[in-house]
């Protein structure tokens, strides 16, 4: 190996060592632009309004447009949801009361802690305030905007003491982040991440002993600075994922609302099988309200209890639980994932300890207590979704190269084209479908996994809220159209669950084997094909519970 | 314990601290329990079958020099034993499930073959290692290994105990005897191997292997998506073994050993022949040196070469599975290199050459024809189900569904992008391997620019790794 010690040598490693540094951060940031788009185009993707008033220039160089002079900002109705950064420049250091009302569900962080979110709990008010002492210079707001119908509006604005006058956050005091621009890398570094002077530090010395690696390559100390370098520029990038609002005033206002008698938990399963409003029909008027997570399991059902139902403080006279074969003890199933991991954080307002104790092992595993402190070290993993669609969105460009409008309806038929393409239906039959529809099929030892499960703390829950809780076990897709017959593995399966939910004041009920669920019945996998068939089957069934 | 796991990030910096801090003869006697804590790791039992067949070569060596007018025998009985090993475990179902479908078919009376064995990991290449350690004692190319902990290490060496590189005594063993030293350029070296493996592993590997799973799951895929399935799995495949082999010699690296290289930029060969001397090129040395070679190699008759050439194969696509489509697989290496090897005869005879000028795009037209037919024989290699292979192999791009042909360009992009940093590899490598050899130092600037590389793998790793990580392929062999 020849020593690397020469004047030009240093000098070249100068020079790649900065052009590296620049290159990992400024690489993210051209995927990012190339997946949102820059200015008007980011209005298309659903990420920013539209502005419903006019719009001028920032004197910040390199920052662009951001608030109209009103105060209202409507959604492009096209997009569900937005997720935004503001970087207010306060002009001076004083008691600021924070004033935001929005159509629907939001929340607004600032600088990484939650200030405020829509709408009020109290339905007497209309807009949510919050006092907060701010210094002088800039401070990060973080939007989040979620409203399932598409579009919306919502204000911000604040009020100086002593006169209390409202006034609008403006474009001449904030500024969208411009992710070209240097110095406003620094101050969404410093203003999104936690602990941001001690990686801001080690960042600064990697960056300083940059030299020393590159020019000594055979020295130990190089190997340790090497390792520091290795892992700065990660450091470096800010955390620009927004969290996924959490979706639970919603229901809650709706199922105060309702006040609905008999409450339906669980996944595509039930929404298949029950027909809100032909139920409250055949109950004589009686409400009803089904709070249906797709794809979830029993964890999700847990959180569903725990966050979307108990909340709203309404006192329901029983609540059914669907699910399917063994999935009540299995823990872990369907809790992970990018599409999991949305969910999860859409129902519940914080981690819940439970959840991650159970679904994901964390708490008692050093490794998990690893992980976590990877994630907390390196959070711009948590741009990953974005990046990878970015990927997504340029093999789709390159399939179909080229700009304007028909290029760009091409691109978004060629998506729509590959995902039904890969719809579960066309899924083959044996294993691989199985095991993209729920895992293992070997049949757990119930006795040893129901500690380890959702089910203590499910009974638990009720048991504290008084809700009387039934277990409907839906029949499996027929393999032809005789009924369908439990191997002797799942019928003791069933015994013990039966058993222990006995004990545990709960009821279950199994369709397994109903002469009346004919293969003609089923839709796509285990799901029915129309749930007004299934209703009536439901209502007659278990008309004794529903009483 | 897998490479690809977080256990493994914390269990690798502990082995390293630990080790280095120790004397030399309890570096071995540590790293052979770190070996075995690392396989017990995945099962207890599975370190206990590694015991055994240490030992039972171990002592096979010792009773050859004990007794070197039988040694023929003792070699026999240690084949036996080596073999009836892997047999039992990896080709007893295979066996049972074949002789009863042929009892079947001529009538006789049959049984139902219900025998489950869970297949130890890295038994296909450690027996491997032990057959080679002793057929080279026999020939006397090796001198006897006496200390049962060093013979142990060797075997059972964490880095590439489960999935390779197949090593040679002659390489490893006096490694594992000397006194070892740590350099800072080790270190870096080893760390940048660590680094690329793992972006190799997790994101080339799975975000491909995540294509491939979605093509190969679907009932009825249509022609093109089959292709662009396979040329999924075809980077996959080769990013998920690559990444293994990088680790290994990564890990091997920082504790002081030097492993053998196993790829070789495997897609830019330029004939089967040629893939072999680049793809897991551990095996196919060790096919060459232990099968082809004493059959007679190809200073034979030019039938018995043939049949040399497509035993040594049919014997490599056995290695990989108990399973006839690897058989197929291997055949159908095998068949290739056969026919190359006839077209260059012909060739050769019609004394046909190519102006100097046309060369460098008559070497791109035997990469890519090479790559083509390599990616053919990854469909039977993907394909475990004969008939669902056949009906396959049989598909037509006329009776392809609509859209088929624009979903299989999208799924070709889509791969293309996320293996982008491994052509690069290759085209860089393809330069440099013009004016330079495998083992010839690489320039100062690209040596500085290594800890930049390695900042922007880390980074791709943390932003493009895929959400649905996979075992290691080679791990089931």
């Amino acid at each position: 190996m020849r020593k690397l010690s020469s004047r030009n040598h240093r000098l070249y490693a100068l020079a790649t060592g900065l052009l590296g540094m620049i290159l990992c951060v400024y690489l993210p940031t051209l995927i990012l632009h190339l997946a949102i788009g820059p200015g008007a185009d980011r209005a298309k993707q659903g990420w920013w309004t539209h502005f419903s008033g006019p719009t001028r220039p920032l004197p910040v160089n390199g920052y662009e447009v951001l608030l109209p002079a009103e105060r209202t900002i409507a959604l492009n109705p096209d997009f569900k949801q937005a997720t935004s950064w503001i970087i207010w420049f306060v002009p001076e250091g004083t008691l600021y009361k924070i004033q935001f009302s929005a159509e629907a569900v939001s929340r607004v962080t600032l600088d990484g802690k939650i200030l405020l979110k829509a709408p009020p709990k109290s339905r007497s008010r209309k807009v949510e305030e919050r006092w907060c002492r701010l210094t002088p210079g800039p401070h990060l707001f973080r939007l989040d905007f979620y409203n399932k119908d598409g579009g919306g509006w919502f204000s911000i604005g604040f009020l100086t003491p002593p006169l209390m006058r409202l006034t609008a956050l403006q474009n001449t005091m904030v500024a969208m982040p411009n992710r070209d621009h240097l110095e406003t890398w620094w101050w969404l570094m410093r203003l999104s991440r936690p602990g941001t002077w001690f990686f801001g530090l080690l960042a600064g010395f990697s960056l300083l002993a940059l030299l020393l690696p590159l020019a000594r390559a055979d020295r130990l100390y190089a190997t340790i600075i090497t390792i520091a370098i290795v892992a700065a520029p990660a450091l470096l990038i800010p955390d620009l994922s927004g969290r996924e609002p959490y979706i639970g005033p919603v229901i809650h206002k709706k199922l105060q609302q309702k006040q609905p008698r008999y409450v339906f938990i669980g996944n595509s399963m039930l929404w298949s099988r029950i027909d809100d409003s032909l139920l409250e029909h055949l109950l004589g008027g009686v409400p009803v309200y089904s709070i249906v997570n797709f794809g979830g399991l029993s964890g999700i059902h847990y959180l569903a209890m725990k966050y979307l139902l108990i909340p709203s403080g309404i006192q329901p006279k029983r609540v059914f639980i669907f699910f399917r074969s063994t999935t009540l003890v299995e823990p872990t199933a369907r809790t992970t994932g990018p599409y999991f991991e949305t969910l999860i954080k859409r129902i519940t307002p914080a981690p819940d300890p439970v959840f991650e104790r159970l679904a994901h092992g964390r708490e008692t595993s050093p490794v998990s207590a690893f992980q976590r402190y990877l994630d907390t070290l390196f959070s711009v993993q948590k741009n990953r979704k974005m990046v990878r669609d970015a990927v997504g969105n340029a093999a789709l460009w390159l399939s179909i190269p080229g700009t304007g409008q028909l290029r760009q309806e091409k691109r978004n038929q060629l998506r729509s084209l590959v995902n039904k393409h890969f719809a579960l239906k066309n899924v083959g039959a044996g294993m691989d479908k199985e095991s993209l529809r729920s895992g293992s099929r070997e049949i757990p030892d119930f006795s040893s996994s129901v500690a380890k499960s959702f089910l203590p703390s499910i009974l638990e829950l009720a048991r504290t809220q008084n809700f009387p809780l039934v277990f409907v076990r839906v029949q499996e897709r027929p393999q032809d159209n005789g009924p369908v017959r439990d191997t002797p593995e799942m019928k003791q399966f069933i015994a013990e669950l039966k058993d222990y939910l006995t004990i545990n004041g709960a009821v279950l009920y199994d369709f397994t084997g109903d002469p009346e669920l004919p293969l003609s019945m089923y839709g796509q996998g285990d799901h029915i094909e129309d749930p007004r068939q299934y209703t009536p089957l439901f209502f007659n069934r278990l008309h004794s519970l529903l009483q | 314990m897998s490479f690809n796991s977080l256990s493994y990030l914390l269990y690798l910096p502990v082995i390293f601290i630990i080790y280095w801090l120790l004397p030399h003869r309890k570096q071995n006697a540590f790293l052979l329990a770190a070996s075995y804590f690392f396989l017990g790791f995945i099962h207890p039992w599975f370190a206990l079958l590694i015991f055994f067949i240490s030992s039972a070569n171990y002592c096979a060596a010792r009773a050859m020099q004990w007794w070197p007018m039988r040694k023929k025998i003792i070699l026999v009985l240690d084949l036996v034993v080596s073999l009836g090993v892997l047999a039992y475990f990896k080709y007893a179902g295979f066996f049972l499930e074949n002789m009863a479908a042929l009892l079947q078919a001529v009538g006789l009376p049959s049984f139902q073959s219900s025998l489950s064995i869970v297949l130890p990991v890295g038994i296909s290449f450690y027996t491997f290692q032990t057959i080679a350690y002793t057929v080279d004692v026999y020939r006397e190319d090796i001198p006897v290994q006496k200390n049962f902990i060093d013979f142990s290490l060797f075997i059972s060496f964490f880095p590439q105990l489960v999935a390779g590189p197949i090593e040679r005594s002659r390489d490893l063993m006096p490694q594992v005897e000397q006194r070892r030293s740590l350099t800072p350029e080790q270190v870096n070296h080893g760390l940048l191997l660590l680094v690329w493996g793992f972006f190799k592993k997790l994101v080339i590997a799975d975000n491909t292997g995540l294509i491939a799973y979605k093509v190969f799951s679907l009932s009825d895929p249509g022609f093109y998506t089959v292709w662009a399935g396979v040329f999924s799995f075809a980077i996959q495949i080769l990013a998920d073994f690559w990444s293994y082999t990088d680790i290994a010699r990564g890990s091997a690296l920082l504790l002081g050993f030097k492993l053998s290289r196993n790829f070789n930029h495997p897609y830019f060969a330029t004939s089967p022949a040629d893939f072999w001397r680049r793809w897991h090129m551990s095996l196919s040395y060790w096919l060459r040196d232990y099968i082809y070679i004493p059959l007679g190699g190809s200073r034979v008759s030019a039938g018995r070469a043939t049949g040399n050439i497509m035993l040594t194969f049919l014997l490599s696509g056995l290695w990989h599975g108990a399973s006839w489509n690897f058989v197929l697989w291997g055949g159908y290496h095998g068949l290739l290199v056969l026919i190359h090897r006839w077209w260059r005869m012909i060739l050769n005879r019609l004394q046909i050459g190519v102006p100097s000028r046309l060369q460098p795009g008559i070497v791109s037209v035997k990469i890519f024809l090479t790559f083509l037919f390599v990616c053919i024989g990854w469909l039977m290699f993907r394909v475990t189900d004969t008939s669902r292979l056949l009906a396959m192999l049989q598909l037509v791009p006329w009776h392809a569904g609509a859209g088929d042909f624009q979903v299989a360009v999208y799924l070709f992009f889509l791969c293309l992008l996320y293996s982008l940093p491994i052509w690069l590899h290759g085209f860089f490598h393809l330069q440099w391997s013009r004016q330079h050899s495998l083992d010839d130092p690489l320039p100062d600037s690209i040596l500085m620019a290594r800890p930049l590389l390695m900042a922007v793998l880390f980074l791709g790793i943390l932003l493009l790794r895929s959400p649905a990580p996979s075992t290691f392929i080679y791990f089931q062999f």
